[in-house]
């Protein structure tokens, strides 16, 4: 474990004292400090993480944009955003871009530090029409992955979200534990996953509802390096 | 040894007994065995008494073994009204009986039966209200004696959570027809989940006998068991309630602790139908039951429900229920079929047993033992003959199969008819809305191959209407045939009453005829005037007899009668079901932790939490400090939870004209403006300030509680204006806080990039840069009249921001204030709290704010409202007073009246001791004479003292505003 | 627990949603009777029929129309605002 501490750092996740206290292990990212691991060892994580992990994301690049030119704006840079709402789109180098509405789309930002789509984005020229949302700032972003996922969130949610009826690349916009939540489903190969991107005052709150709903299925709280051991990254 | 009435193995469907339980009922101890019931290891253990009734306290024992009665309702240590019939034994539980004085079996209020004769029908409207004031002595008493069980105060909160559940076909009830349906839709392709309230599946399966070889149930139930386990698309939830069905074909399910809201493309309802019970003289003696629940005791539960039974029928299920008798050794005296010639195949066994059946003749009296806590024998009468010629037959048990009634509460949620059917002489459903299907005894089916099927076609039909359509064509299925099951009426009345109609409340057929006599005719009426229903049980045995009754009474005929209205819940439930895990969200800033490190006393705004006042102590003199360090040096406050919109596009600045009172065309970019906000009829709603930050950019803040109504309502503006306009909400994406005191600048100005000296930053105006690294926004703005600076960043830098500007003011004393010293603050510079200072009614002329109208623009969200209000005279105006005389111990508060010649002329609404200026000062509505300034106006404190109160311009701290603009 | 058919995001529980009243076309502000601007205030129609109305999906800030028939709480169809705005724009509201 290193001695990396959250705190000294001027950029901390709403849920940096729930890690320390359960004595995440931290590495500094481009975009801030991430918890990587919550026990000894990765791989272990990830056979928790198989079964049933939640995890803090909430510092890794995020970006989003609206606006009635927006997507145009976006397809004429190169992203690729197909004609659907509510679906992933994937990039050439596996970045997501999710489109959120026929004005909006959001880069919920991948397990890396960093994101060469969103600092495209950022630099790149504003028009009549295209408006930043500050994604990094306003919502807090979780993921939970493993085989009882389903099961966790039909807790928390009232959309069917079974993996029969909400597909990879799925996207719903709804209630989570009555707070606003994007959902999005991004499996970890053949591991079921669930981003969620809700606002980050309630960060904690919601945290607090998911460790509860995690319980009766024995999940605990994984690092990045878990999720990637799952990934194959 | 668990008991004397125990039948030997095989029988016992759900018993285990390997496994026996140790439990106590009345301060003795039983045993039992896993899978029991309360009350079926209490008739083993030949214990038939277990409660005792509502108003009478007669003694009761079970009747329908299904939790359809409430006369065995217990009492458990943590829990009062428990089914003794439903509630599985555990180890060591500890049962007590109900509504009783003393013990169970010696009540001392046992005598209250002997009252009846002042007790009728309705009689506490009525009585106890004479003389004046009599009511409240006999309110308590009665109290006393009414209520069933106990809720203990030190019961521990249990987990309670929900689920949702997705399915295409729901199947309510795995009896025979549920079980058929559920097999069907699954075999047609549908995702199908089959609820059943039992521990076992199989509903009447599992305990009737359907023809004379006992094993036709048991088979039948074995192979329709494998079927469903075969079918990978069938979920079974056992020991589940569906309780009520809503709206689109949503189930509530109660599983356990958890409450499944399950939504069904299509439900079938397979609920069957209740027993039904004899009205006649003691007909709830202990040993008086239903044949089902005679069948239930014996093959469930492997217990000999008597030793010598007589069986009253009206149908061949009553036939079945003498030969399980016989089978487990219990002696049937007689059989009493109501039919004059009963033909059915078995009658000729009954012969091989030298069974008497007597026919054409009816059960009129139960015979209690002196005791009153059994029955002993009955009398019996033939039909048409008189009371004299009865004749008796004794007994330890009497079994009624004289009919039944749907379980149709389901399907009365969702709207479908019930009334009562002459040609099936009971209750029948009509009118199922679409997309819920019905099938078996609940659609007034009993033979059980005409149950099977249909329960196949409503499977199939459901299924279909969920998008899986059948292979082939299905066959309805045969009519009902409940009139082969149902006896017209089994009223017997008898000149010595007791004949009762609904066991919870005690009522008798006497009961309901005085209610009609005394006017109650309509269905309605006559429940709520007698409380016929009204019990644990709902009217499950008491609906059918009672319009029966009512139909005799009044003449009319009981399918015009109709009847009460049935809705959801289908059964009790707990608070904390319903309650679940309790989601309450709470927002918090990035802040938070440094609060309550530095000891703030947190409230909630909203659904935010902010730190009050800092420190433990006297709270007022805490307030008056904190606001005293911010006038004399700097204090810091977490601005946080403030609303925030992008406002951005090339309409910008015609979307803030109409959507605020003041105008902005001319609004430099570095500068922020007012902003105030009013509803279409005038009516002040929210304000803020509106920042420039580029010619086609304003970040624009809104109240703590008010940005997300502002938010929504310029969304709901511009879908119907289409302005090329972006709203972003970054009310969370943005934290921050207010420096401010005269020593603000000083402890900013080496963190920042940002020139914050006077010229080059002066007051009302906007910067963007850095502090100490953060993207920071910068405002001067009102706020606390002083010199400060609002700084806004983005949230994950929010507790770093903190740690700066604490650090960096260390020296020089920095205090954190909270929202109390704000608003104490404010008030001193008059600043009004919209939904504090204005309310539902505040339009901009009572509050002084016609200078935050523009007159320039043609149109802003209220201003037509505004123009005729202008045209009016104003009834009322918000006022600023001082209190000479008063001191900080009597400060008023908010809401305290303003009176005037004995009658109310306003409200104060906020009000505060000023430490800086040593005096009481506030805000109140008075009326629109009594405003003006040096004026006079009477304050009514809580206690009733009355204050003097001076009118007083505002503000009242640094009216030239010299401190806030250096 | 009523279903919603969000033209954005599908089949959705009514508890995602909030009611916004009845479509009414504001009168002209500048022009009409102080009469007729009170009634368009603070007068509902209350109509028994199909009535055009704005629902609002809170999860994603986005306003609808939907048309319901009162008398049965039936929800006839939904659709995007844009359809009654051209409408408006048509009629040169």
């Amino acid at each position: 474990m290193t001695d990396l501490d959250p705190a000294m750092h001027i950029r901390r996740s709403p849920i940096y004292r729930k890690l320390l206290e359960i004595g995440a292990c931290f590495v500094e990212t481009e975009s801030g400090v991430v918890a990587t691991r919550t026990s000894e060892t990765a791989t272990i994580e990830a056979e928790q993480a198989r079964h049933l992990g939640l995890s803090d994301l909430t510092l890794c690049p995020r970006a989003g944009y609206k606006g009635w030119a927006a997507i145009d704006w976006a397809r004429e840079l190169g992203i690729i955003i197909g004609e659907q709402n509510n679906r992933t789109y994937s990039q050439s180098d596996s970045t997501r871009v999710v489109r959120l509405s026929d004005n909006e789309f959001l880069i919920p930002g991948e397990l890396s530090g960093s994101s060469p789509a969103i600092d495209m984005l950022s630099s790149a020229r504003r028009l009549e029409g295209v408006y930043s949302v500050p994604r990094a700032d306003n919502n807090c972003r979780f993921v939970i992955c493993g085989n009882q996922t389903p099961a966790m969130v039909a807790k928390l949610c009232g959309v069917d979200l079974r993996v029969h009826r909400f597909h990879e690349g799925n996207v719903a916009q709804t209630s989570v534990a009555r707070l606003n939540a994007i959902i999005i489903r991004s499996d970890f190969r053949d591991v079921p996953a669930y981003e969620l991107i809700a606002d980050i005052a309630s960060a904690g709150y919601m945290w607090n509802c998911l460790m509860d709903a995690m319980s009766e299925f024995g999940g605990c709280i994984v690092g990045t390096s878990a999720l990637c051991v799952l990934k194959g990254t | 040894m668990t008991g004397v009435n125990r039948l030997d193995a095989p029988v016992g469907l759900l018993i285990d007994r390997t496994q026996q339980i140790n439990f106590r009922f009345e301060g003795q101890d039983y045993q039992g065995f896993k899978g029991d019931s309360i009350a079926s290891a209490l008739c083993a253990n030949d214990r038939w008494v277990i409660s005792r009734s509502f108003k009478y306290h007669r003694p009761r024992g079970v009747l329908t073994m299904a939790g359809y009665d409430s006369n065995t309702l217990v009492q458990l240590d943590h829990e009062p009204n428990v089914h003794a019939d439903k509630m599985m034994l555990s180890e060591g539980l500890n049962v007590l009986g109900q509504n009783y004085s003393g013990s169970l079996d010696q009540d001392r209020r046992s005598w209250l039966g002997h009252l009846s004769a002042f007790l009728p029908v309705g009689f506490y409207y009525k009585a106890f209200y004479k003389p004046r004031g009599a009511w409240r002595l006999w309110s308590s008493l009665i109290r006393n004696y009414a209520g069933l069980g106990k809720v203990s105060l030190a019961t521990t909160q249990e987990y309670s959570d929900k689920s949702y559940a997705f399915c295409d076909v729901a199947v309510i009830g795995g009896g025979c027809a549920g079980l058929r349906a559920a097999i069907q839709a699954a075999n047609q392709g549908a995702e199908v989940t089959l609820i059943d309230e039992n521990t076992a599946l199989g509903g009447a399966l599992c305990y009737a006998r359907t023809n004379s070889a006992e094993s036709e149930s048991k088979e039948i139930r074995q192979t329709l068991l494998a079927k469903v386990a075969e079918q990978e698309n069938i979920l079974v939830l056992t020991n589940a309630v569906a309780n009520g069905i809503y709206s689109d074909n949503w189930v509530a399910v109660i599983h356990g602790r958890r409450l499944v809201k399950l939504r069904a493309k299509a439900i079938v309802v397979a609920t069957g139908a209740m027993e039904q019970p004899a009205v006649f003289r003691n007909n709830d003696l202990p040993g008086v039951m239903m044949g089902s629940a005679a069948q239930r005791l014996i093959r469930l539960y492997g217990v000999r429900p008597g030793r010598s039974a007589v069986v009253f029928t009206s149908n061949n299920f009553g036939y079945g229920v003498a030969l399980d008798l016989l089978e487990c050794g219990t002696t049937v005296e007689a059989v009493v079929d109501t039919r004059e010639n009963p033909t059915n195949s078995l009658t000729p066994l009954l012969k091989e047993y030298d069974v008497k059946l007597v026919t054409g003749a009816n059960v009129i009296a139960g015979i209690s033992t002196p005791k009153g806590d059994h029955v002993m024998g009955v009398e019996v009468v033939a039909q048409n003959r008189p009371l004299t010629e009865a004749f008796r037959i004794s007994c330890d048990l009497l079994c009624v199969s004289t009919g039944f009634v749907p379980s149709s509460q389901l399907l009365s949620h969702v709207g479908a008819n019930v009334a009562y059917d002459r040609s099936l002489a009971t209750f029948a459903v009509s009118d199922i809305p679409s997309g819920i299907f019905a099938a078996g005894s609940v659609l007034n089916r009993h033979n059980l191959r005409t149950v099977g099927d249909d329960g196949t076609y409503a499977g199939s039909a459901a299924a279909t209407f969920a998008g899986y359509k059948a292979a082939g064509n299905i066959q309805p299925p045969d009519p009902p045939d409940a009139a082969e099951y149902n006896h017209r009426s089994p009223i017997f009345e008898h000149p010595s009453g007791r004949e009762f109609v609904d066991f919870d409340e005690d009522l008798e057929v006497h009961d309901l005829r005085d209610a009609v006599s005394d006017g109650y005719e309509q269905i309605e009426l006559l429940k709520r005037y007698s409380t016929l229903g009204m019990g644990p049980s709902q009217g499950r045995h008491s609906s059918l007899p009672g319009v029966l009754i009512a139909s005799e009474s009044t003449g009319r005929d009981p399918s015009i009668l109709g009847r009460t209205t049935v809705r959801p819940p289908y059964t009790g439930v707990k608070f904390g079901t319903l309650a679940g895990r309790s989601f309450e969200p709470v927002r918090l800033s990035p802040m938070h932790y440094r609060h309550l490190e530095a000891g703030a006393k947190m409230m909630p705004a909203g659904l935010w939490m902010r730190p009050a006042y800092y420190g433990s102590g006297n709270r007022d003199s805490i307030i008056r400090e904190e606001a005293l360090s911010v006038r004399n040096g700097v204090g810091l406050i977490d601005v946080s939870t403030l609303g925030g919109l992008e406002i951005r596009g090339p309409d910008s600045v015609e979307f803030l004209n109409r959507m605020y009172t003041f105008s902005y065309a001319k609004q430099q970019v570095g500068r922020s403006r007012y902003v105030l906000m009013t509803d279409r009829s005038g009516v002040i709603v929210d304000d803020g300030v509106a920042c420039r930050l580029s010619d086609n950019h304003f970040y624009v803040t809104a109240t703590t509680s008010g940005v997300q109504g502002v938010y929504q309502e310029m969304l709901w503006y511009n879908a119907q204006w289409q302005l090329s306009v972006d709203v972003t909400n970054v009310t969370a994406a943005w934290c921050g806080v207010n420096i401010a005191g005269p020593l603000s600048r000083d402890v900013i100005k080496a963190l920042t990039n940002v020139d914050v000296s006077s010229s080059s930053f002066p007051y009302m105006a906007v910067r963007e840069g850095f502090i100490a690294d953060i993207p920071a926004r910068f405002m001067r703005v009102g706020f606390v009249g002083e010199l400060g600076f609002e700084i806004h960043v983005p949230s994950t830098y929010g507790e770093a921001l903190w740690d700066v500007l604490m650090d960096a003011g260390k020296a020089i004393g920095i205090t954190p204030f909270g929202v109390e010293a704000q608003r104490l603050l404010r008030l001193e510079k008059g600043h009004i709290i919209i939904g504090q200072d204005t309310d539902g009614l505040t339009h901009p002329y009572e509050a002084d704010m016609a200078w935050a109208i523009s007159r320039k623009k043609p149109y802003f969200v209220g201003s037509r409202s505004i123009e005729i209000q202008a045209k009016r005279s104003t009834a009322r105006k918000l006022v600023g007073f001082v209190m000479p005389d008063a001191d900080k111990d009597s400060v008023p508060e908010e809401c305290q009246l303003v009176v005037r010649d004995g009658d109310i002329s306003g409200r104060v609404t906020s009000a505060a001791f000023s430490p800086i200026l040593e005096k009481v000062i506030g805000l109140a509505y008075v009326e629109f004479d009594q405003a003006k300034v040096e004026n006079t106006f009477t304050i009514k404190f809580a206690d009733g003292r009355f204050g003097i109160a001076h009118v007083t311009a505002l503000p009242f701290f640094d009216p030239e505003g010299k401190r806030q603009e250096v | 627990m009523k279903i919603m058919n969000c033209p954005l995001n599908g089949p959705r529980n009514i508890s995602e949603f909030i009611f916004g009243g009845e479509v009414i076309n504001e009168p002209d502000p500048t022009a009409c009777s102080d009469e007729d601007w009170a009634n368009y205030v603070f007068i509902e129609n209350n109509t028994a029929g199909v009535v055009q109305e704005w629902w609002f999906h809170v999860a994603t800030a986005f306003w609808f129309i939907a048309e319901r028939d009162t008398r049965t709480d039936e929800i006839i169809c939904t659709y995007s605002p844009k359809r009654v705005h051209d409408k408006q724009e048509e009629r040169g509201v």
